[in-house]
C-alpha cells in the first residue's frame, strides 16, 4: 500500500469520535494459531450430478440409463477398477493422488426432499427431513462459541442459512477495502453513538443496527489485517476463483476466522447438462487447486479442512432433455491433510438399489460428517449445535 | 383518515404518496381511498419499449427456426437493459399505483428469467394484466408465456419422457407450497403438461403428438387431465389460498405473520381466488395499520429506489448505472437469484448492502458527501474510487423544494421516515441544525430508520 493511502486512512480513524461502550474494543494484533483450526464449506448450489462427476464406468446401468449423457471411459481420470473421476477434474485428480482428497459416496439423509429449498435448507441447518429450523449449523456455532462477527465469514453479497444463529450471524462480504470505508464514515459513528436500547428491542431495527455495529467491528478487523498481504498465487478469472483467492487472502493474513463459506452455483442441470457441467466441475477445480496451493505456500494449509457437498444428486436416469431431474444421495468432498483415509472412504453408489423415485439411496447421513467435523477438527461439542443425532464417523 | 395511516397505505400498497397529495386526503374515509386506488388500478397500461427488430423479424418470416431466430437474439441483447429500465420507470411515476405493486409482488412468485427481450415483455405484461383479477387466470397465463416454459423446461415435457420441473416449481413455489402434494403428484401433473410449447414468435401452441393424453391419478382425481385442469384443481384447494395469503400478508403486512389475519384473508381466496377482494380486505381491515405493522419492513432495493426518488427525484445519465445499482443491492429485476425469487426482508441486509444502502442518498442526490456541520475536518475525502466514478446522477432539488419545502422539521421527518421514531433517533434528529431543508433530508435519508417502510 502507497504511503499516501495509509495517510488518507489513518486520517479518516482520526476523524472517529468517542466510541460507545457497546462496541467492542478491537482485539489485539496477536496472532493465535495454536490449536486454531479453520472450515472452508465450499456449496455447489443446484444439486450437482454426483454419477456424472465420480463415474461408475464399468456398470451396465449407468451407460443404460444414459444413453447420451454417459461419460464414455476413455475421458476419465481413473481412480480404481470401477471409478473414474469426470475429465474436467484435472486438478482434483491431482489432489486424490497426493492423499488430499477424500471422496465420500452416498451421502444423505432419511426421507430425502428433492426441493432445492428444503434440501439446502435441511443441508445448511441439519435439521431432520420433517422438520424447519431458522438457524444455521454455523450460526449455532456462533451462538455457542462465538465471540466477533468476523468469526465466520462467507464470501459473497449475502449471508446463507447456514451461517444464521439465534443470537449471531456471519459477516458476508466480498470487498473488505469498500467494507472498511464505509463502515469507517464519521457519520455513521455518530449514529451509532446516539442508539440505545430501545432500538434493539425492535426485531427489524434491531436487526439494522445490530448489523452496523458487526460492519464496523469486521470490517476495522480484516481491512487492517488485509492490508499488509499480498498473494503471488494465479486463480482462475471465474467469480469462484476470485472468492476463493479472497478466502485465502484473509486466512493468509491472519485472521483469526474459523469458518469460511463460499457458493458455486448453477448444478440445477435439467436440460443439456453435459456442456454446462463440464464447465462447472471445470471452474471447481481449478480454483479448489490454486487456493490449495496458494495456503501450502503460506504453510496454513495444515489447518484447514475444506468440505465440499450439494444440496442433493441427480436421477440415474436420464429425462428427455438431455438432462437429469432431482435426486437423493450424492458424494462430498473433504480436502485436507489430516484425513484419516484419504481416497475413496466407501463404496461407489450401488445402481441395482435405488429407490423408488430411481435415486441413490444414502448410506452416511451427513450430519454424521458434521458432527465428526466439529468434534475432531473445530474440537467443540455437538451440544447446541447438532439436534438431530446421527451415527458417528472419522474422517478427520 | 390520519396522515400516518395514509402514508403508511401508501407506501405498502403503492411507492409512496408526496404530501401535498396526502394533506388532500385527511378528510376522506379509509373505505374512500382504498376505493380511489381499486378504481385507478381497474385499466393496466402494459409497459412497452421498441422492439422493432423482433417484430419485423417475425412479420418477414412467419416460419422461422429456432436457429434463425438466435443470431437475432443475440444481436438486440441490449434490449433486456432497455425493458428493465422502462419498468423501474414505471415504478417511479405510476398512475396505476396498486396494480404496478401487484406486478412487482407476482414478480417474485413467478420467478422466471428470460433473454429474450419480446418474451420478457409479454411475460410482465401478463402479471400486470392479471395482477389483480382472478388467481386461476393468473397462473394460467403465467404457465403459457414462453418466458416460464423455457425457464422451467415445460417445452421440453414430453409424452413417455416427463420433466417434471414446472410441475414441482408449479406446486412448490406458485401455489401450494411444500408438504401438500406427493411426489406422485408431480410425475402426473408432469405427464398433463406434456407436450405444451411455442412457436418461436412466442404464440402458444399444444403439440399434440407430445402430448400425455392417458389418465392422470392427481390429487385425488383420475381423469385424462390436461394442465389447465391441473391448475383449476390446485387453485381451488384450501391450501393454495392459506399458501397465498400468507405470501400477501408477508408482502404487504408483516414478516411475522398473524395466523388469525392470514386466516381471514384466506377465507376470502378460497375457493373463487379474486385476488382484488382479498386485498381490499386487507386495506380495509384495522390491523393492517396496527402500530406493530407501520414501519415493520426492510425495503427491497425497488422500493429504497422509489422512496429516494419521491423525496428527490432523479435519472441516471449512463446506460449501466441503473444496472450496477441494482446489482449492487441485489435485486436486478428480471434476473432473480434462483425459481424461489428474492427472500426479502433480512435477507436484504448484510453488511455489505447495509453500508452502501446508508451512504447511497448521499452520493446519488447529494455532492457524495453528508454534510459536515458537526466535524470541523469534515467529510472531505474524495469519493471517486468508491462509487463516484461509476454513477452519473441528474437529481432535482427543485422539484424536493416544491414538493416539501414548505414543511417544517417534523413534518419533513414525518414525510420521509417510516415507523415511530423512537428516543434516541430524536435525540439525534433533535441536535441537527434545521435551516438547510436539502441537508437535513439527506441526513434523514441517511439513518438506518429510512431502511424501512
Amino acid at each position: 500500500m502507497k504511503r499516501r493511502d495509509f495517510l488518507k486512512n489513518s486520517t479518516l480513524a482520526s476523524g472517529v469520535f468517542f466510541v460507545p461502550s457497546f462496541v467492542k474494543a478491537m482485539g489485539n494484533d496477536l496472532l493465535t494459531t495454536t490449536g486454531f483450526k479453520r472450515l472452508v464449506i465450499v456449496q455447489l448450489t443446484g444439486g450437482n450430478d454426483g454419477l456424472n462427476t465420480i463415474v461408475p464406468y464399468r456398470n451396465d446401468i449407468y451407460y443404460k440409463s444414459r444413453p447420451s449423457l454417459g461419460i464414455d471411459r476413455s475421458s476419465l481420470l481413473k481412480i480404481d477398477d470401477e471409478l473414474g473421476f469426470n475429465g474436467n477434474l484435472k486438478e482434483l485428480k491431482e489432489l486424490y493422488d497426493s492423499g488430499d482428497l477424500c471422496v465420500i459416496n452416498n451421502v444423505g439423509y432419511p426421507n430425502p426432499d428433492r426441493s432445492h429449498f428444503r434440501s439446502t435448507d435441511i443441508w445448511q441447518t441439519a435439521s431432520a427431513s420433517n422438520k424447519v429450523l431458522n438457524t444455521g449449523w454455523i450460526g449455532r456455532y456462533l451462538d455457542v462459541h462465538g465471540k466477533s462477527p468476523h468469526d465466520a465469514i462467507e464470501i459473497g453479497n449475502s449471508l446463507s442459512l447456514a451461517m444464521k444463529g439465534k443470537l449471531k450471524n456471519g459477516t458476508a462480504t466480498e470487498n473488505a477495502r469498500l467494507l472498511y470505508r464505509i463502515s469507517n464514515d464519521p457519520y455513521f459513528t455518530k449514529v451509532l453513538s446516539h442508539y440505545n436500547n430501545q432500538h434493539l428491542s425492535e426485531h427489524n431495527m434491531g436487526y439494522l443496527y445490530q448489523t452496523m455495529i458487526d460492519a464496523k467491528e469486521s470490517a476495522s478487523y480484516i481491512f487492517e489485517k488485509v492490508k499488509v498481504y499480498e498473494s503471488r498465487m494465479e486463480y482462475n478469472k471465474t467469480q469462484f476463483g476470485k472468492q476463493l483467492k479472497t478466502i485465502a487472502q484473509f486466512i493468509n493474513s491472519g485472521l483469526d476466522t474459523q469458518v469460511y463459506y463460499a457458493k458455486l452455483s448453477g448444478f440445477d442441470t435439467h436440460a443439456n447438462q453435459m456442456g454446462r457441467q463440464d464447465r462447472l466441475l471445470s471452474n471447481y477445480s481449478k480454483a479448489v487447486s490454486a487456493f490449495v496451493k496458494d495456503l501450502k505456500m503460506n504453510n496454513t494449509f495444515n489447518d484447514t479442512l475444506i468440505l465440499t457437498f450439494s444440496e442433493f444428486g441427480r436421477r440415474v436416469e436420464q429425462n428427455a432433455a438431455r438432462g437429469t431431474d432431482h435426486g437423493a444421495a450424492n458424494n462430498v468432498f473433504v480436502i485436507g491433510n489430516q484425513l484419516k483415509k484419504p481416497g475413496l472412504f466407501n463404496d461407489a453408489p450401488n445402481l441395482s438399489n435405488l429407490d423408488e423415485n430411481g435415486d441413490l439411496k444414502y448410506e452416511m447421513d451427513f450430519r454424521s460428517i458434521y458432527a465428526n467435523i466439529l468434534e475432531d477438527w473445530l474440537d467443540v461439542s455437538t451440544d447446541k449445535i447438532l439436534i438431530q443425532p446421527a451415527p458417528t464417523v472419522k474422517i478427520i | 383518515m390520519e396522515l400516518q395511516h395514509i402514508y403508511h397505505l401508501f407506501r405498502r400498497a403503492a411507492f409512496g404518496i408526496l404530501p401535498k397529495e396526502a394533506n388532500t386526503l385527511l378528510n376522506y374515509s379509509r373505505e374512500e381511498i382504498v376505493e380511489m386506488l381499486l378504481k385507478e388500478s381497474e385499466t393496466s397500461t402494459p409497459v412497452t419499449v421498441d422492439l422493432s427488430p423482433f417484430d419485423d423479424f417475425f412479420a418477414e418470416n412467419p416460419n422461422a427456426t429456432n436457429k434463425d431466430f438466435s443470431p437475432i437474439i443475440m444481436e438486440h441483447k441490449e434490449l433486456r437493459l432497455t425493458f428493465n429500465k422502462a419498468w423501474v420507470d414505471r415504478m417511479l411515476n405510476p398512475s396505476e399505483r396498486l396494480n404496478e405493486r401487484m406486478t412487482l409482488f407476482w414478480a417474485n412468485t413467478f420467478v422466471c428469467q428470460e433473454n429474450v427481450p419480446p418474451f420478457v415483455q409479454r411475460f410482465n405484461n401478463t402479471l400486470r394484466e392479471n395482477a389483480l383479477d382472478n388467481f386461476e387466470s393468473l397462473v394460467a397465463s403465467v404457465s403459457r408465456e414462453p418466458a416460464m416454459m423455457k425457464f422451467l423446461n415445460t417445452n421440453q415435457n414430453r409424452k413417455g419422457h416427463p420433466n417434471e420441473n414446472f410441475a414441482r416449481e408449479l406446486m412448490e413455489l406458485f401455489t401450494l407450497g411444500t408438504g401438500h402434494y406427493t411426489e406422485t403428484d408431480v410425475k402426473e401433473a408432469a405427464r398433463a403438461f406434456t407436450g405444451w410449447s411455442h412457436r418461436v414468435d412466442g404464440t402458444f401452441v399444444l403439440r399434440k403428438r407430445q402430448h400425455d393424453y392417458g389418465i392422470k391419478s392427481f390429487q385425488g382425481w383420475n381423469a385424462n387431465l390436461g394442465g389447465e385442469e391441473v391448475i383449476s384443481i390446485i387453485v381451488r384447494k384450501k391450501e393454495c389460498a392459506q399458501f397465498i395469503c400468507e405470501k400477501i400478508y408477508r408482502y404487504f403486512v408483516n414478516d411475522r405473520v398473524n395466523p388469525a389475519h392470514v386466516a381471514e384473508l384466506a377465507e376470502i381466496f378460497h375457493p373463487r381466488g379474486n385476488i382484488k377482494d382479498v386485498i381490499e380486505h386487507m386495506l380495509l381491515s384495522d390491523w393492517f395499520y396496527d402500530t406493530v405493522n407501520i414501519g415493520s419492513k426492510i425495503k427491497s432495493p425497488m422500493d429504497f429506489f422509489a422512496s429516494i426518488h419521491l423525496v428527490v427525484p432523479f435519472q441516471f445519465q449512463g446506460d449501466k448505472e441503473l444496472v450496477f445499482m441494482q446489482r449492487l443491492l441485489g435485486q436486478l429485476l428480471l434476473n432473480p437469484p434462483n425459481v424461489a425469487g428474492w427472500e426479502g426482508g433480512k435477507s436484504w441486509i448484510d453488511t455489505n448492502t447495509l453500508m452502501t444502502r446508508l451512504k447511497l442518498p448521499s452520493l446519488m442526490i447529494g455532492n457524495g458527501l453528508v454534510p459536515s456541520w458537526w466535524s470541523r475536518r469534515g467529510f472531505g475525502i474524495n469519493q471517486e474510487s468508491t462509487y463516484g466514478a461509476k454513477l452519473k446522477v441528474k437529481e432535482d432539488w427543485t422539484m424536493f423544494d416544491h414538493n416539501y419545502g414548505g414543511l417544517n422539521p417534523d413534518e419533513l421527518t414525518q414525510a420521509v421516515l417510516a415507523g415511530v421514531v423512537n428516543n434516541g433517533t430524536a435525540a439525534f434528529l433533535d441536535k441537527l441544525p434545521k435551516d438547510n431543508q436539502r441537508d437535513l433530508v439527506i441526513q434523514l435519508m441517511s439513518l438506518p430508520e429510512f431502511q424501512l417502510t
